[in-house]
C-alpha cells in the first residue's frame, strides 16, 4: 500500500468515526476538514471567496492578491507564527499553500504534494510520485498544484501530469505529455479553465520544441497540443532557418493567466534555444512572446513578440497579468507584464485574442535595446551588448533578467503593480561552436563555466541590488521601492490589508511591507531563504498567512555566481518548511485548539 | 540484490568487495537489461559518440596531461552496441600525474588515464567540467567538487560520497574497461 493510500485509508475513516483521530502524527482532536471537501468549479475559480486560494496567484488573472483584511497595516505588528510544517524535501520551493475551504495543498520538490488542515497543520495525506531513477532535475522544484472537481493535479519532473483523488491523495490517472529522456520536464503549476488542465514544458537548455498541452480534467486524454514554435508552413515557421525550429527551445515553464470572458489564456514563452541568435537565424516566433489559445481547441488567437532572436537568455515565461486600466484617456482592456529583458510592457487585449502593443517603459539599467517602434513595440538591439558564437560581451540586466520567473502582484484597492526587480546586475557572455544535439544532453552552446560566473556589477551594486517596485499603471509612473542588499527571488503577495509580504533574499527574511508605501512594517527570519509564492486564507475567522522557505535552483545558483565575483560569500541553509502566521489575539485560540 | 543488502549479508567491506558487487549486477543486467542500457562490462571499449550513434574510439595519446575530461560511453566491441542509452554510463576520461595519484586511483588507472563516473553523488546532474587550476571535477547543479587523485573524493559540498571510477586498461593506445563501476552511479532520491 502506497503512503499515500495509507493515510488517505485514514483520511477517509476520520470522515465516518465519530470519534476524530489525528492524522500525520498530530494530537488534536479535530475536525477533518476533508469530510466535506467543496469540489472546485469553474465558477468558483471565477470568483474565488476570499477565504480561499484556489490556484497558484489566488486568481485567473494572476493578481497574487487577497481581499483579505484582517491582518493589515494597523496591526501587522501582531502578526506571529501559528505553527510551521517540515516538508522533509531539500532544494528550491516554489509553491504557495493553495486552500479549498480549510484544506490547504502544498507541492514540493521531488514531485510531492502534502495536504493539511489549514488550520491546524495536521497533516491528511501525503503523495510523492516515483520518478525514473535516471532522471536528473535541473530545476528541481514545483510551482503549485491545480484544483478542480475533486481531484488536485500536479505536473511532475517526468512530464507527466498527475490527478490525485483531493480526498485520499490516491491517483486517478496519470498523462505524460512529453519524454523526459530527450530534456523534456514540468515544474509549473497547472491552469484549469473549461473543464481543461493545461500544462507547458521545461526544457529549454536542451534542445526541445515548447508546447502547451490541455488534458481533459476528468478522464486524463489529451485534449490538443499547440507547439510555441510553428512546424514548416504554418504561420510563423518563415521566422526560423533550416531545422533550428525543431530544437528552438520556447518553453512554458510558468502557468498562464485567462480571461474567461474571452476563454483565452495568455502563456509566456521562453527564449530560443542554443542560446546565441546566430544558432537560430530569424526573430524565432513565437519565443519570447506572448501567446493567446483558445482554451477549448488550442487554437493560436494572438501574439506578442516581446524581442525576437533572443541572445541574453531572456525567457519571458511569466504570463502578463490581466488587469482593465486608463491609458491616455482610453479604457484598456489589458495586459501588463515585467519582462525578463528589463521594460515594462502594457498590452491590449482584443475581443478576437490578437494583442496590440501599447507601452514599454525600461524600470531597471538595460543597454541592449535601442530603440523601440511605438506603434509595433519591436526593439532594435545594439550590437556592442547583444552576444554570439565566438563574440562575448557584457550587457544589463544580467541573464536572469529585471525580474525572473517570480510573480508580481497587482492590488486593485491600491491600483499598484508590484515588481520583484533586480537592479544594478549585468553579465557578460558569448557563445561556442557546438556539435549536434544529443538527446537528453545540454544544448546551450555556452560554456557552463561562464554561466556560473556571468555576473557583473554595475555602477550602483554596492548599494543594493535586489528591489521591490510599486508602478501605477493608469498614470505609468514609479510609486515607490524597496531596496535589498543582495538578490531578490521573492514572488509577491498583496492584500485587502494594504500589506505586500515577500521573501526572495538570502538573509532569510520574510517581510510585510506597507503596499501604498513601501515602507517595512514587520518582519521574520525563517530557517532558508524564501523562494515560494505567499498566499492568505480564512478559516472559522482568523486570518492567516502562509509561505514556504526553501531555498535552491536559481537564486542558489545566482548567490554561487555572486561568490564567485564578490569579496565575500554568504552561506543560505537548505531545507523545506511551511511557515504559517495569523494575529497574536487568534494565536492563543489555535494554540489551544492544536492540544486539545 | 540490491548493493546495500547484498554487503550486509555478505558482511564484505572495502573496494574488491564493492567491485565484485558491481560485477555480480552487472552480470544480472545482461541477461534482463537492452545492451545499451547495461553498465559497463570488462571488455567494453570507452567510445565518444557523436549524437547521431556514431562513434569515434578514444586514443589515450590524444589525452593531454590535466586537460578537460573527454566524456565517453562504454562500447560492446563484439557487437558494436554504445551504451549511451542509460546516461548512468557516462564517463568522464581524463590524463592525471601518476606521481600524484593515491594508491586506490592508481590501481584503477591505466598509463596516467582515469575514468570516473560522470553523474553528481549528490543530485544525479551531470560532472562535465574539470577546473584547471584546481584539478577537480565540477558540477554545475549544486557546486559539489571532486579531487580525482583521491579516487573522486569529495572536497566541496553538498555531495557527501565520492564519485564511482570505471578502472580500464589500455591496449594499442586504445582505452577498455577493465572492471565494473567502483560504485553504482547516480543517486538517492
Amino acid at each position: 500500500m502506497s503512503l499515500a493510500k495509507q493515510v488517505g485509508a485514514l483520511a477517509v475513516a476520520l470522515a465516518v468515526t465519530p470519534a476524530a483521530f489525528a492524522v500525520g502524527g498530530a494530537t488534536a482532536a479535530k475536525s477533518n476538514p476533508l469530510t466535506n471537501y467543496s469540489p472546485v468549479t469553474e465558477a468558483r475559480l471565477q470568483n474565488p471567496e476570499p477565504e480561499n486560494w484556489l490556484q497558484w496567484r489566488g486568481n485567473y488573472e494572476g493578481w497574487t492578491y487577497s481581499p483579505l483584511e484582517q491582518i493589515n497595516a494597523d496591526n501587522v505588528d501582531d502578526l506571529v507564527p501559528v505553527w510551521s510544517y517540515s516538508t522533509g524535501e531539500l532544494e528550491g520551493h516554489q509553491a504557495p499553500p493553495i486552500v479549498n475551504d480549510g484544506v490547504m495543498f502544498i507541492s514540493t520538490p521531488n514531485n510531492q504534494v502534502i495536504a493539511l488542515n489549514a488550520e491546524t497543520g495536521d497533516e491528511l495525506w501525503r503523495y510523492k510520485k516515483e520518478i525514473p531513477e535516471e532522471l536528473f532535475q535541473l530545476h528541481p522544484t514545483n510551482r503549485g498544484v491545480g484544483l478542480y472537481g475533486d481531484k488536485v493535479y500536479l505536473a511532475a519532473t517526468d512530464a507527466c501530469l498527475v490527478a490525485l483523488d483531493a480526498k485520499t491523495g490516491e491517483e486517478s490517472w496519470v498523462t505524460c505529455v512529453a519524454d523526459w529522456q530527450d530534456g523534456y520536464y514540468m515544474t509549473l503549476s497547472p491552469l484549469i479553465a473549461k473543464g481543461q488542465v493545461m500544462v507547458g514544458v521545461s526544457g529549454g537548455e536542451y534542445g526541445i520544441r515548447g508546447h502547451v498541452t490541455a488534458v481533459d480534467a476528468e478522464t486524463g486524454k489529451i485534449s490538443w497540443k499547440t507547439h510555441t514554435i510553428p512546424a514548416p508552413g504554418e504561420p510563423g515557421s518563415e521566422t526560423w532557418k533550416g531545422d533550428a525550429w525543431k530544437t528552438g527551445g520556447a518553453s512554458v515553464w510558468i502557468a498562464g493567466t485567462y480571461d474567461a470572458d474571452m476563454g483565452v489564456a495568455f502563456y509566456g514563452t521562453g527564449n530560443g534555444g542554443p542560446w546565441m541568435p546566430d544558432t537560430r537565424p530569424g526573430d524565432n516566433l513565437y519565443a519570447n512572446s506572448v501567446i493567446a489559445l483558445d482554451v477549448e481547441t488550442g487554437k493560436l488567437k494572438g501574439y506578442h513578440q516581446y524581442h525576437h532572436n533572443d541572445a541574453w537568455d531572456w525567457d519571458e515565461v511569466s504570463p502578463p497579468v490581466i488587469i482593465d486600466y486608463k491609458h491616455k484617456g482610453k479604457n484598456i482592456k489589458g495586459l501588463v507584464h515585467a519582462g525578463r529583458n528589463g521594460y515594462l510592457w502594457t498590452l491590449e487585449r482584443n475581443k478576437d485574442g490578437s494583442i496590440d502593443f501599447v507601452d514599454a517603459e525600461k524600470y531597471v539599467k538595460q543597454n541592449v535595446f535601442k530603440s523601440i517602434d511605438m506603434k509595433t513595440g519591436r526593439p532594435t538591439y545594439d550590437p556592442a551588448h547583444t552576444p554570439g558564437t565566438g563574440k562575448k560581451v557584457t550587457f544589463c540586466p544580467s541573464l536572469w533578467g529585471g525580474k525572473d520567473w517570480p510573480p508580481e502582484a497587482y492590488s486593485p484597492k491600491t491600483g499598484l503593480f508590484y515588481i520583484p526587480a533586480h537592479e544594478n546586475l549585468c553579465s557578460e557572455m558569448g557563445g561556442v561552436k557546438m556539435g549536434p544535439r544529443k538527446s537528453g544532453e545540454l544544448y546551450i552552446g555556452v560554456p557552463i563555466a561562464d554561466i556560473l560566473t556571468n555576473i557583473r556589477l554595475a555602477d550602483g551594486a554596492e548599494d543594493h541590488i535586489g528591489e521591490i517596485q510599486a508602478w501605477d499603471i493608469k498614470s505609468g509612473k514609479k510609486v515607490w521601492q524597496f531596496n535589498m542588499k543582495e538578490m531578490n527571488w521573492g514572488p509577491l503577495l498583496a492584500t485587502g490589508g494594504d500589506l505586500l509580504f515577500s521573501g526572495g533574499g538570502n538573509d532569510r527574511i520574510f517581510r510585510a511591507l506597507d503596499a501604498r508605501t513601501g515602507k517595512k512594517l514587520w518582519q521574520f527570519r525563517a530557517n532558508s531563504g524564501i523562494t515560494a509564492v505567499p498566499s492568505s486564507w480564512s478559516v472559522n475567522g482568523t486570518q492567516f498567512i502562509g509561505v514556504q522557505a526553501g531555498w535552491g535552483v536559481d537564486a542558489q545558483r545566482m548567490q554561487g555566481a555572486f561568490d564567485a565575483v564578490m569579496d565575500h560569500t554568504t552561506t543560505v541553509p537548505q531545507g523545506g518548511m511551511l511557515h504559517v502566521f495569523a494575529l497574536k489575539k487568534n494565536a492563543q485560540k489555535l494554540m489551544e485548539a492544536a492540544s486539545k | 540484490m540490491e548493493r546495500r543488502s547484498f554487503l550486509k549479508s555478505c558482511a564484505c567491506v572495502g573496494v574488491a568487495a564493492v567491485g565484485a558487487t558491481e560485477g555480480l549486477s552487472s552480470r544480472a543486467e545482461a541477461a534482463t537489461t537492452k545492451p545499451e542500457r547495461m553498465r559497463p562490462v570488462p571488455g567494453d571499449q570507452l567510445v565518444v559518440e557523436d549524437g547521431h550513434g556514431n562513434a569515434r574510439a578514444i586514443s589515450a595519446s590524444e589525452l593531454k596531461l590535466e586537460a578537460q575530461q573527454v566524456l565517453a560511453f562504454p562500447q560492446d566491441p563484439t557487437s558494436g552496441v554504445i551504451r549511451s542509452g542509460s546516461r548512468f554510463n557516462k564517463v568522464m576520461v581524463i590524463r592525471l600525474d601518476p606521481a600524484l595519484m593515491d594508491e586506490e586511483t592508481k590501481a584503477n588507472s591505466a598509463d596516467g588515464v582515469v575514468a570516473y563516473s560522470a553523474i553528481c553523488t549528490h543530485q544525479g546532474c551531470d560532472v562535465n567540467s574539470f577546473i584547471e587550476d584546481k584539478k577537480e571535477f565540477f558540477c554545475f547543479c549544486h557546486y559539489s567538487r571532486f579531487d580525482p587523485y583521491t579516487a573522486g573524493k569529495v572536497t566541496n559540498g553538498p555531495a557527501t560520497k565520492k564519485l564511482g571510477m570505471l578502472p580500464i586498461e589500455i591496449k594499442d593506445d586504445l582505452i577498455f574497461v577493465k572492471e565494473p563501476f567502483t560504485r553504482k552511479p547516480g543517486y538517492k532520491k
